[in-house]
């Protein structure tokens, strides 16, 4: 069972995934079975019902699988281009930098009302910003510093929240409808699904086509050169990519903190850290933790919510822990 | 003589810090000796194109590295460099493969209908594992290697890279002696086989002597000379550079040079 497992991955986690995703669609304030779904999809049903079902429900599953696969894209690449299982988009401030470009384009850009692609654009803007400038950061002539690239990252983060909770201040009426969306949600609605599963495809192809240069950056970087790799243009484009990934998850869905950090390095612990498999892995299984959380979020409390960022970030400080015991560990 | 790599007044911000001139014959193997920073490493770095110049050019069989883009460079010469981060999970013919990364076509390539050839690069792949008697370790991981069996799975990545030259940064450097023979040995079957250029820093002057058909000595970022082993291995050329009495004796079954050290005591 355990080979078996292990050699269709592929397959076995697509349908844990798919099987999760009926779950979704099933459970919630009202449940339906599986019978009753079918009975919907072909038409049946009330009009309440069949509103529950396709614009509720649909859209959130849509919205976590998405956003799940885009930050745990962001976070293999990242954990893999900078060779430090502890980067992810959050860590590096990415997400800061992002969700604070586009909290500016929602207040005082008036266009981004009429134009939902800005809030994204905008977003994208501050996440690359960010990544460069963090990049910058801990280069040195000898090569990249990774203490002074995660140090820098949090610093980084933390100044983008801090400003962030500046905006939120001077945003008055608005506020309430930020903080939420700032705690991580997944209820932006279809229309917002179409950006972020655009963003999904152009960074996740871009990442796709770029895993055996990933692959090759492993074992460092005067390695990766004489393999033929242009590591200076491949890291661009590789960090370009990560940010347009993180940019599309937080426009619409504000800081989902950790899953990023998470699924990436569960997978290369059970299918190694060869890019061809993890990229791949880790789009299904950030989709899977997403919809889990989602759910866990939707039912753990009778009536009303939890916010979904809530949950993943519960999750994720303990398991950030967890690792750091296990590397200290494993160096002694 | 055939030359296949011609370096013309090279000199880097750190390291080679006077003009260095010379040229490495093709189908030989080349040793660079020298003490602890004297620029080995740096020389070899600058022929890989991965080291700053302030001055000078280097020439890869008639063609000025500079203008050789990268991808070309990683099939003409394979570089393996002094220290390589383990990537610990990856098996042995895993890791052997990433030597064939420069062969594969990038994305627009294969959308313009290029092809990988996986067959070829199977047969790369394998012959590499048998040159570097790997065969038996081929689903190893790298973490349950030795170091030397790790070393040689990084040389023969260096051959599945298919190129002309090789450049190897101290490919000795922490291995005991039996491990360092047998990766010589397996280098230099490859060399007879077919014609190979290869270029080692290297720091056993000893080993050196018995493998390499010529020498280069740096000291202090200056090339202070260069010939066969039997020229550049005395005493009078090595003393200057090293700061210690030595002694030379022939070796009792080649007649190569081999250099004693003496104790400073001993003067």
């Amino acid at each position: 069972m355990k080979s078996f497992i292990k050699r269709h991955y592929l397959l076995c986690f697509s349908l844990a995934t798919l099987a999760l995703i009926t779950a979704s669609f099933g459970l919630g304030s009202a449940q339906f079975t599986l019978h009753q779904m079918l009975d919907l999809l072909t038409g049946g049903g009330s009009p309440t019902e069949r509103a529950i079902l396709f614009e509720i429900r649909l859209p959130r599953i849509a919205m976590a699988v998405v956003v799940g696969a885009s930050l745990s894209m962001a976070g293999a690449c990242l954990q893999g281009l900078f060779r430090n299982p502890l980067a992810d988009p959050y860590v590096l401030g990415l997400s800061s930098g992002g969700s604070f470009a586009a909290a500016l384009a929602l207040l005082f850009w008036p266009a981004a009302q009429n134009y939902p692609f800005l809030i994204p654009l905008s977003a994208f803007t501050g996440s690359a910003l960010t990544a460069f400038w963090v990049y910058q950061a801990a280069k040195t002539p000898q090569g990249l510093q990774l203490n002074g690239l995660l140090l820098s990252g949090i610093a980084l983060g933390l100044t983008f929240s801090a400003a962030l909770s500046l905006v939120l201040y001077f945003a008055e009426n608005r506020a309430s409808d930020l903080m939420l969306w700032l705690m991580g949600h997944l209820n932006a609605g279809l229309h917002a699904v179409k950006w972020v599963a655009l963003c999904l495809l152009l960074g996740g192809l871009a990442l796709m086509v770029h895993c055996d240069a990933l692959n090759a950056l492993l074992e460092g970087e005067d390695s990766a050169a004489s393999l033929g790799i242009d590591v200076e243009r491949v890291k661009l484009r590789l960090l370009a990519a990560c940010s347009l990934l993180v940019a599309g998850a937080v426009s619409f869905c504000g800081m989902i903190g950790f899953v990023g950090l998470l699924v990436p390095h569960l997978a290369r612990i059970f299918w190694g850290s060869d890019h061809r498999r993890l990229l791949l892995i880790s789009a299904i299984g950030g989709a899977f933790l997403l919809l889990l959380t989602d759910l866990i979020a939707r039912i753990a409390l009778p009536n009303g919510e939890l916010p979904v960022g809530v949950i993943t970030g519960c999750l994720g400080g303990p398991f950030f822990l967890w690792i750091l015991r296990r590397g200290l560990r494993h160096r002694n | 003589m055939d030359c296949a790599i011609e370096i013309d007044r090279l000199q880097t911000p750190h390291g080679l810090r006077s003009p260095i001139c010379c040229r490495i014959a093709k189908g030989c193997m080349t040793g660079i000796i020298g003490p602890n920073g004297a620029g080995k490493s740096t020389l070899l770095r600058s022929i890989a194109g991965l080291q700053k110049k302030t001055a000078g050019r280097i020439l890869i069989l008639q063609r000025d590295l500079d203008a050789i883009p990268q991808k070309a460079l990683a099939k003409t010469f394979a570089y393996l460099p002094q220290q390589i981060e383990i990537i610990e999970d990856f098996t042995v013919s895993e890791l052997i493969s990433l030597g064939r990364l420069p062969h594969h076509p990038v994305f627009w390539e294969r959308l313009r209908g290029q092809k990988t050839e996986f067959e070829r690069d199977h047969k790369a792949v394998q012959e590499a594992l048998e040159a570097m008697h790997l065969e038996d370790l081929a689903q190893r991981t790298a973490t349950t290697l030795s170091g030397g069996e790790l070393q040689r799975v990084y040389l023969a990545r260096a051959l599945a890279q298919e190129t002309p030259i090789l450049l190897l940064d101290e490919p000795t450097a922490h291995l005991d002696f039996k491990a360092s023979l047998e990766l010589l040995n397996c280098l230099e079957k490859r060399l007879l086989q077919q014609e190979l250029t290869v270029v080692m820093a290297i720091h056993d002057l000893n080993l050196a002597a018995l493998y390499c058909q010529r020498l280069l000595l740096l000291n202090e970022g200056q090339l202070l000379a260069e010939g066969t082993p039997e020229t550049v291995l005395s005493p009078e050329i090595l003393e200057p550079a090293y700061g210690r009495q030595l002694k030379r004796i022939p070796h009792p079954l080649c007649h190569r040079p081999q250099i004693l050290p003496c104790r400073a005591a001993q003067n």
